[in-house]
């Protein structure tokens, strides 16, 4: 996952929403499409845009819309904001892409560590940190480091 | 369309400290450090929930 992608997973659980990554493949009559993000609680898809990458699938992300207009589906900045569209298609320019999201980026030292697990866990994980007004994220962080305690805790048992 | 998905990738920023203790756990017990998590997340749901932790 690349950082503008970390940032924009950030905003979006601040707000309260997970996110799946690159969940599902679209065929388009023309190759295939893998939108960045799915959203369950909002039933979009997104791509988040950097800077450039958006502008070189640019074709790609019109003929998808074309050909999936049921899909809920969004063009967004790393910070959220939506890219507008010209006449119902995207005209994305390398040259006035914002690039204040790169300010936004953690300056403490965190690593990225990212997994693959399972819907149902997921959802379980979830309603936790919803229970305990925390985002997805704080709640795996907890979950972890109480485990991992009590792994410690219980080799001390063993070797008492 | 969530129930088709089966597997969430799921990303997230931790400590440096948190980080090396997962690549220790991972090193011991011969798995990878995915593997590791998804085993403790799972276990912890295992178990009976007491007060929500």
């Amino acid at each position: 996952m690349f950082e503008s992608e970390q940032i924009f997973v950030e905003h979006m659980e601040a707000k309260g929403k997970a996110l799946s990554y690159i969940p599902i493949s679209f065929k388009l009559s023309k190759g295939t499409y893998r939108p960045d993000f799915y959203c369950p609680d909002d039933d979009t898809f997104y791509e988040v845009d950097a800077g450039t990458t958006a502008y070189y699938k640019k074709d790609k992300l019109n003929l998808f819309e074309n050909e999936y207009p049921d899909i809920k589906f969004k063009v967004v900045t790393p910070g959220g904001q939506e890219i507008p569209k010209v006449g119902g298609r995207y005209f994305l320019s390398r040259t006035k892409m914002d690039k204040s999201w790169k300010e936004k980026l953690p300056t403490n030292k965190s690593l990225f560590f990212g997994f693959l697990v399972s819907n149902e866990l997921y959802e379980k994980i979830a309603s936790m940190a919803k229970k305990q007004s925390r985002s997805v994220s704080s709640m795996v962080r907890v979950l972890i480091k109480k485990e991992l305690k009590e792994i410690k805790e219980e080799e001390i048992e063993e070797t008492n | 369309m969530k129930k088709q998905i089966k597997l969430i990738y799921f990303g997230l920023r931790i400590e440096e400290a948190l980080h090396a203790k997962i690549i220790t756990e991972a090193k011991k017990q011969d798995r990878s450090a995915s593997s590791v998590v998804r085993r403790i997340l799972t276990k912890h749901f295992s178990r009976p929930q007491v007060d929500g932790l």
